[in-house]
């Protein structure tokens, strides 16, 4: 056990001390009712914490690990790596988690109330909310393949049953397709890792990069297998069909996760899995997922464009904001890939804001979800609108929120890419993808104007703003989002050093 | 320079931003007052760096911000501020005009609802155009130039709930626009501007790996590096241009000002007449010395930013004054020639760039951007007390309003005469001087656009000020006497601000020679000069400063003359003279749609991606891949179980023949094993 941390074993009880909080909220629950809501906040809070006071030794040290003994026959440890790139994830991830706890607590008594649920419900959402953070944040920090792929299902289980459960329309067919298509994504995944072992001996991800010598050309059928599950995830163009459902169906507060902090994982894994120890390989795949980015961060700004209901919209949106991530990440150089990493934060936090948004309007207006029906809010809910404009210029990359550090840092490493190969393609590729950056205001000022702005729509006289537990997760995300646009060191700091060893 | 003036400048008016929210929870009083005060504090900032400006003085100061850059081998990028005579200049009159328009504020937005934002978003904006002017480098800049862009959608907009009496346009079938569209399409067109803009830093970046214009001026490798690669140095120009032209409205990008008007005339006075539309003319002018050692290095591939940058500004100076000699909308008239007398600013930059010595046309952009600033306040202020009063957005809905509106006749009268370049006004001087640098430049061609365009500028502007002012009330004017609205002069304290301007610009205009040479000393430190190699023009027979002198007063009467005979004398109908001829109504009616290029823009931009979009969610989204994944593919899975769950019968005699078949099937297949 090696940790440098002034809190022992403080990775461990990241995951951990919510893990056990899992059983508890449920006995807890079913006494307690929606108030157990505040016991689910005590560990997030913590975890939150913890991460918290690990930047310092991330920062100073560049990593903090952790290993457990695990299955010592098969030589397999239970390890967790801190460092410049999965910390920013992990706190953005458990940050997430706890604000929209908050959010949570009264938006979804309103939608068991509907459903006509008793105190089991709340306990099954609360366990349920505690464990999928618990897989989202494990898959972040794991270090050997069979831990991260542990992880990796165990965020689809139960974010799985809250979709179906507490979710909107055909919720339990949704679920079933979701399901599907994530487990469909992580078994590829799986074929990929399983065809490591026997070549490396070994499930470290600090090991893969031996594949690549020794076997090349499996070193490529394997980073396909795992790029292709890692973008089945990221729901890019073309395998993208089940997010727009899940994540509009799903209940407010959980697209709210699901869909800048999960789907982002994939990026995140390209990372770790296959840009580290493939970079080569994957270097070679650049150019494809070049066009491929685009063709995403168009495709789904467009049809943003043509969509009616605000929760759908907002997937369209998550699918090109993955576009972006992927951009980044094609264009293999230090700049671009921070900018990714930076760029899942950005969009996590924005998106947050307006899937909390959309939930508002839900619970305000007794569900309506069409945009068609909504105008002229501002007036009614002036911190709601505020909320909605400040989360569409932060995935604009207007300044000085932290998407526009984010997306310069992104778009710059891009052009960088595209000069120092002298590939005009990819400066076609840069030049279109800035540009469609103008698509993405373009869809986001135009929601928050049908939605806003105008005239009163009928029937919403009696719209306002929601009570405070819904409106201090809202304050807490713009603060941040905010803070990191003026001082992005914060993220960058950990950040650059870290992504630069693992690039050749 | 008082401690920590370039860090207070912009600091206090967003704190100023902040704190007047908190003053608004006691009294409203206390609001402006916070806010008019921590606009005031910034224009005591600025002024305290004049000395500075006096001497030339260039102080660099620096904070850290990003460092980790450094550890790709990129220069760190730090949080600088540059306070050199560009930046000075600019702070100056970017708060002293801000404070004057603040202080109107009070009067002219007296009594409406939501004066917390209003504040808020005035502040805020003086705080990021005082960041951008006194940013070293483009990241940091750019926060400034989008938070501008930001400020400026939010109070175009500050109207959001689009009430009838807030859109401008018309009359029908003229499209009107309510002000929440007005806001997102400036944000959106200008936005485009700054997608070009960012790639052309960004190319920059990547072969200086740095972001600082010091450290961009102070090393000419890159640009070497950039020369390498042709055609790279003219992608960079233009692609650069696009920010600029973005935020200036320039063509291509010049729509979205006319529509700016929906918000409160304050607004358009301060954010889309005299200061942030300046934002890409500083822009252009904190790069020039840049680009221009380089082109007279010999990297001529510079010229075509030079070259493009003076035609499209010429260009545009023509095409808005065409556009504002038919408008009906007394801000959009103004609204036009601030497009039109900005094309001016970017001429004389181009030509600047296009001369070895540079500071001719350099000073004379920044002079004549001093004295449109001021006299071009004062103008929107006056026609948002006329506004005011006559509760009207049309010239056609006023007149005869000099007896009842002496002040802001005068005022009026003095700033556009000075707009029309009437002498010895400030606006004489300063355009004076641009069409002195294009003679000595021996561009004629640019310069007989420029003298075009001014003789418009003047029609224009007497065609404004005897409609408004002069001849008999309109219809509306005497519908609102009989209901009892009487017209009166606006109070002091609206006044008072565009008093002053007005007065500023007699100033200006009194010491205008005086003031470009001193001027031209302070910039003539901060460009290289060249040593250009070209043989020397022969010196002209007339010397430039008579000869523009001459021609733009025979302009000045080629366009006062018909406006004095149509509107004072009233020898001819205008509207008759018009319909009688084919040539002049088809011309007419081309500048009254805009060129077409506004409508054109909705066509392509607008309507048909939007329609794009839901025609591809329509036809590929929906009919083909939701489809293939949700209904073809579940289709021949049950297609395929629907097959196979006719072997399960459940009759055991079946089974039997199946296990039987089975084992028989799996000894064949070990025989066949082992004989390998």
């Amino acid at each position: 056990m090696s940790s440098l941390n002034p809190i022992p074993s403080s990775l461990l009880q990241v995951l951990l001390v919510p893990a056990v909080f899992v059983p508890l909220v449920y006995l807890l629950g079913r006494r307690m009712g929606k108030n157990v809501g505040y016991v689910a906040l005590i560990p997030l809070a913590y975890a939150t914490a913890l991460l918290a006071f690990s930047a310092p030794s991330v920062l100073s040290q560049g990593r903090v690990t952790e290993e457990y003994l695990w299955a010592p026959i098969a030589g397999l440890n239970f390890g967790f790596l801190l460092d410049g790139i999965s910390l920013p994830l992990a706190l953005t991830i458990v940050f997430l988690c706890l604000v929209t706890t908050l959010f949570s607590m009264p938006y979804i008594e309103h939608k068991i109330n509907e459903q006509g649920g008793d105190n089991t419900a709340y306990s099954i959402y609360f366990s349920m909310y505690l464990l999928y953070t618990v897989g989202m944040v494990g898959t972040v920090l794991a270090t050997n393949l069979v831990e991260f792929y542990l992880f990796y299902e165990l965020m689809l289980i139960p974010s799985w049953l809250l979709l179906s459960t507490f979710g909107y329309g055909q919720k339990e067919r949704i679920g079933i397709m979701y399901f599907l298509w994530t487990h469909i994504g992580a078994l590829s995944v799986l074929a990929g890792i399983l065809a490591i072992f026997p070549v490396v001996g070994s499930f470290e991800i600090a090991d893969m990069h031996i594949l690549a010598s020794a076997n090349p050309q499996l070193a490529a059928w394997v980073s396909a297998a795992l790029l292709l599950g890692f973008l089945v995830k990221m729901a890019v163009f073309g395998i993208h069909v089940w997010l727009p459902y899940a994540h509009a169906e799903a209940p407010t507060p959980i697209s709210a996760l699901l869909s800048p902090a999960m789907i982002g994982l994939g990026a995140y894994a390209i990372v770790r899995l296959v840009i580290t120890p493939f970079g080569g390989v994957f270097n070679s795949f650049s150019d494809i997922l070049f066009i491929w980015a685009l063709v995403t961060m168009v495709y789904g700004g467009l049809m943003a464009l043509a969509q009616d209901d605000i929760k759908r919209l907002l997937a369209y949106s998550s699918i090109s904001q993955m576009g972006y991530l992927l951009l980044g990440l094609a264009s293999f150089t230090s700049l671009g890939i921070s900018g990714s990493i930076f760029h899942y934060v950005s969009h996590g936090l924005s998106k947050c804001i307006l899937f909390s948004v959309a939930g508002i309007i839900i619970y305000r207006t007794h569900g309506v979800r069409s945009i068609g029906k909504l105008g002229g809010l501002a007036k009614k809910m002036p911190l709601t609108a505020l909320a909605a404009l400040i989360g569409f210029l932060g995935i604009a990359g207007v300044p000085p929120l932290s998407g526009f550090q984010s997306e310069w840092l992104l778009f710059s490493g891009v052009v960088a890419s595209a000069m120092t190969t002298g590939s005009v393609l990819r400066l076609i590729v840069a030049i279109s993808a800035i540009f469609s950056s103008v698509l993405t205001a373009g869809y986001g000022l135009w929601t928050v104007r049908r939605i806003f702005f105008g005239p009163l729509a009928d029937h919403m006289e009696e719209a306002k703003d929601p009570p405070v537990l819904m409106m201090v997760p809202l304050i807490l995300l713009m603060v941040v989002a905010l803070i990191l646009g003026i001082y992005p060191a914060l993220v960058t700091d950990v950040l650059i050093p870290t992504i630069r060893t693992v690039l050749p | 320079m008082l401690p920590y003036a370039p860090w207070l400048v912009w600091f206090l008016p967003l704190a100023g931003a902040l704190i007047s929210i908190v003053a608004s929870k006691f009294s409203s009083k206390l609001r402006d007052g916070v806010a008019l005060a921590f606009s005031f504090a910034a224009v005591v900032m600025a002024v305290s760096m004049i000395p500075e400006l006096l001497l030339g003085i260039t102080i660099h100061e620096e904070a850290k911000w990003l460092p980790s850059l450094s550890a790709l081998g990129l220069s760190e990028l730090r949080f600088g501020l540059l306070v050199d005579p560009l930046s000075i200049f600019m702070a100056n009159v970017v708060s002293i005009i801000s404070f004057a328009v603040m202080v109107y504020s009070i009067g002219y937005m007296k009594g409406e609802s939501g004066l917390t934002r209003y504040w808020f978003l005035m502040n805020f904006f003086i705080a990021n155009m005082l960041l951008l002017v006194m940013s070293d480098n483009f990241i940091q800049l750019l926060i400034g130039w989008e938070g501008v862009g930001l400020c400026s959608y939010a109070l175009i907009g500050f109207w959001y709930s689009d009430e009838r009496e807030h859109w401008v346009g018309g009359p029908a079938p003229t499209p009107a626009y309510p002000p929440s569209h007005c806001g997102m399409k400036a944000f959106i067109i200008t936005r485009v501007g700054d997608a070009a803009l960012l790639v052309a830093i960004f190319i920059i970046y990547v072969y200086s790996k740095t972001f600082s214009f010091t450290e961009l001026q102070g090393s000419t490798q890159w640009i070497s590096a950039l020369g390498n690669t042709p055609g790279l140095i003219t992608l960079v120009s233009l692609l650069f241009l696009g920010g600029p032209f973005g935020k200036s409205a320039q063509f291509p990008f010049h729509e979205w000002l006319p529509e700016a008007m929906a918000g409160p005339t304050s607004v358009s006075a301060l954010i889309h007449a005299a200061t942030m539309v300046n934002a890409g003319v500083y822009l252009i002018a904190r790069v020039f010395p840049i680009f221009h050692t380089a082109y007279w290095l010999g990297y001529t591939e510079f010229m075509n930013f030079f070259v493009v940058l003076a035609w499209v500004g010429a260009f545009t100076a023509i095409m808005a004054a065409t556009q504002a000699i038919v408008a009906l909308e007394l801000k959009k008239i103004l609204a036009y020639s601030t497009i039109s007398q900005i094309g001016y600013m970017m001429l004389a930059l181009g030509i600047a760039g296009l001369t070895a010595e540079g500071v001719e046309g350099y000073v004379s952009s920044i002079f004549h951007l001093l004295s449109h600033a001021v006299f071009k306040a004062s103008l929107f202020l006056a026609a948002g007390a006329i506004i005011h009063a006559t509760h009207s957005i049309y010239v056609t809905d006023t007149g005869g309003l000099r007896g009842k509106m002496q002040k802001t006749f005068w005022f009026m009268l003095i700033t556009a005469l000075s707009l029309s370049g009437v002498p010895p006004l400030s606006g004489f001087w300063s355009k004076d001087a641009i069409l002195v640098s294009a003679i000595e430049a021996g561009q004629y061609g640019l310069l007989a656009v420029a003298l075009a365009t001014s003789a418009m500028t003047f029609f224009y502007t007497l065609r404004m000020i005897f409609r408004t002012f002069l001849g008999e009330p309109s219809l509306h004017l005497k519908e609102m006497e009989r209901e009892g609205h009487h017209v009166h002069e606006s109070p002091k304290i609206m006044w008072i601000p565009y008093g002053a301007l007005a007065l500023g610009t007699i100033v200006i205009g009194l010491s205008g020679p005086f003031l470009e040479d001193h001027l031209k000393d302070i910039f003539s430190k901060l460009l290289v000069t060249v040593e250009s190699s070209g043989s020397i023009i022969a010196s002209p027979i007339i010397p430039p400063f008579y000869l523009a002198l001459s021609l733009s007063l025979a302009m000045l009467m080629i366009g006062g003359i018909p406006a004095y005979l149509l509107y004072v004398r009233r020898r001819a109908d205008s509207q008759g003279i018009v319909d009688k001829n084919p040539l002049l109504k088809n011309l007419s009616s081309f500048f009254w749609n805009r060129w077409h290029i506004n409508s054109l823009y909705y066509r392509l931009f607008v309507n048909n991606v939007i329609a794009f979009g839901r025609k591809t969610y329509d036809a590929l989204e929906t009919r083909v891949i939701d489809r293939a994944f949700n209904i073809i593919l579940p289709g021949l899975m049950i297609g395929l179980y629907n097959r196979f769950k006719r072997l399960q019968t459940g009759v055991l005699s079946y089974n039997m023949v199946a296990v039987v078949l089975a084992l028989l099937f799996i000894i064949l297949m070990l025989m066949n094993f082992g004989r390998f």
